[in-house]
């Protein structure tokens, strides 16, 4: 009984009953309803109603889309600037006043700076490149860095180049931190994306669209906007789950090895 | 022979009622707007209904207004009129005044909360957006009369809709009740809906009219590019006014104009789902209309001067 109570998923599993069992009370609690504080039927009804519109999925791709474009851009330049900064301590110093700006600027004034600088349909983009930028590119200086140096050292005394050593040595040791920030990131960078749909007041495809749309025209009925937030949720969990089975594979893989 | 009349006369009878009725209109359909126009969603976007989705019309958020007159690329915006203005006047925006096309859509509504039912100098009202916003300068200025001393102001349209409907002030701590609210329309509509208690004690701008000596609120008016050639110009003025007009005398077409489009997307632009829009077309509470603004420069300078903008020269106007 104790060990089936200790074990992770049994915590996992229990803590999602838990939020459930919260959401349950609160909504019990308000006698608002959907006003203030939307049920669980009502949140589901409403994801119900959603899930049958064509408007609703293209928003939800479109989402995604400009996500994944701002993702992989500041991937790609975390990849090349994090590896070099986790090299050299001199580049990771002369960086790091850029990225501690980077990190510090309130998002929603980005929001308006690129708005003003770029459409209304890119600017959201350009903001999780920012947002998304800084974490990655600390976890992978991180994790470059934090190597066993005695394994670099290792492989250099088997003849290992610098490439060598980055390319089979370095990189793969630095995964378990690269997938961290790659999974903390992106749920930050849907997040934000939402939100910078929201701000700028976009009408056209988007989640953070639809919420707009729904809070000005439905003023006392909060449930599309928990349904829209739930299905946020779920796929950030999905890739939280991915991040999961891959750090697996990467384990097992390495054990074989 | 008394029969065979009986039949004739209730066969013409038949015959000239379905000449009047009016709900045998036909949409035909439009045509495609030839040039680019921007429009802030909600009620300056309902002018343009038929062409919501079209690509050169970007419907957006209002805080994208100042960047469309900067910018100087679009064909023509429709927008507040003294935002309009003001680029004109203060960064030479390329555009002038041509039409305006919504004359006010907010209205005092009572949450149910107040006693005695009548308007008193200390009912608490929640007027939405700043002190010195709009709504808050129109209402200020058409209820002068009745020295009201407890007017809260925050938030948006939204937020007063949801104050409507609770009945407090949700963004006051220990949220304070109230007794009216200052909603505009579409969203008033959904929270008539949902609050039984709240009803529509007096049109603004009835008031303001009263107030002014006749004058309408000149709210969100079309602007012209300056670089656009006059037929272009007059062609889309000339269509615009006549889609209008067609909308107004008959609100039963914004199923045929919605037809395939979701509830979802015209929430996008209009602020309302199709069933709401035209709820509201039908007794124009949202104030669409289309007059010209050099042949109203009165009523807009008084507009202008209620919300604190200097009247206009004759060279802003188309």
């Amino acid at each position: 009984m104790k060990k089936f109570i200790t074990k992770n998923y049994t915590a996992i599993t229990l803590g999602i009953i838990f939020v459930f069992v919260l959401w349950f009370t609160i909504s019990k609690m308000n006698p608002y309803g959907k006003l203030l504080f939307p049920s669980i039927e009502d949140t589901f009804s409403s994801l119900g109603e959603l899930l049958k519109s064509k408007y609703f999925y293209r928003s939800l791709a479109m989402t995604m889309y400009r996500t994944f474009i701002g993702f992989i851009i500041s991937f790609a330049l975390a990849l090349v600037l994090g590896i070099v900064s986790g090299t050299s301590k001199w580049i990771y110093n002369f960086l790091y006043p850029l990225v501690t700006i980077l990190k510090a600027i309130p998002t929603a004034s980005l929001v308006f700076i690129f708005l003003a600088l770029s459409d209304v349909m890119y600017a959201s983009i350009y903001i999780v490149i920012l947002l998304a930028f800084p974490i990655l590119y600390e976890a992978i200086a991180s994790g470059v860095r934090n190597v066993d140096k005695e394994v670099v050292e290792a492989s250099k005394v088997d003849g290992a180049n610098f490439i060598q050593g980055l390319g089979f040595i370095k990189l793969p040791l630095a995964i378990p931190y690269i997938l961290l920030g790659l999974l903390t990131s992106f749920g930050l960078s849907l997040k934000t994306e939402i939100m910078a749909e929201i701000v700028t007041g976009n009408t056209g495809d988007g989640l953070g669209c639809m919420i707009s749309a729904v809070r000005l025209a439905e003023p006392g009925n909060l449930a599309p906007i928990f349904a829209i937030a739930l299905v946020t949720i779920i796929i950030v969990l999905l890739i939280s789950l991915l991040s999961f089975l891959l750090k697996l594979l990467i384990k097992k893989t390495s054990s074989v090895e | 022979m008394k029969k065979s009349k009986l039949i004739l006369i209730i066969a013409t009878s038949t015959m000239l009622m379905s000449c009047l009725d009016n709900s045998s209109y036909t949409y035909k359909g439009t045509t495609p707007l030839e040039i680019s126009i921007a429009a802030p969603k909600g009620a300056p976007a309902a002018a343009l209904y038929q062409h919501l989705f079209e690509d050169k019309v970007d419907i957006n958020a209002p805080t994208n207004v100042q960047t469309w007159f900067l910018t100087g690329t679009l064909d023509a915006i429709i927008a507040p009129t003294n935002a309009g203005v003001n680029l004109i006047r203060a960064k030479q925006a390329p555009y002038k005044l041509a039409a305006t096309v919504t004359f006010g859509n907010f209205f005092l509504v009572s949450t149910g909360n107040d006693e005695n039912k009548t308007l008193d100098p200390d009912d608490s009202i929640f007027v939405p957006m700043s002190q010195a916003d709009i709504p808050a300068r129109l209402f200020n200025y058409a209820y002068a009369s009745y020295n009201f001393s407890n007017i809260s102001y925050g938030g948006d349209n939204s937020t007063a809709a949801r104050n409507l409907i609770l009945g407090y002030n949700e963004l006051e701590a220990g949220h304070p009740s109230l007794d009216y609210v200052v909603v505009a329309q579409p969203a008033l509509s959904t929270a008539l809906a949902t609050n039984q208690k709240a009803n529509v004690v007096s049109s603004v701008q009835s008031k303001y009219k009263e107030v002014s000596g006749g004058k309408e609120i000149m709210q969100a008016s079309i602007f012209i590019n300056n670089g656009l050639a006059k037929e272009k110009a007059d062609a889309f003025l000339n269509q615009i006014e006549k889609e209008t007009k067609e909308l107004l005398n008959h609100p039963e077409i914004v199923k045929d104009v919605f037809a395939n489009v979701e509830d979802l997307q015209v929430q996008g632009k209009l602020t309302a789902d199709k069933a709401t829009f035209q709820n509201v077309i039908k007794d124009n509470s949202l104030g669409l209309g289309f007059k010209n603004a050099k042949a109203n420069k009165d009523s807009i300078d008084k507009f202008l001067e209620t919300i604190g903008v200097a009247p206009t020269s004759e060279e802003i106007y188309y």
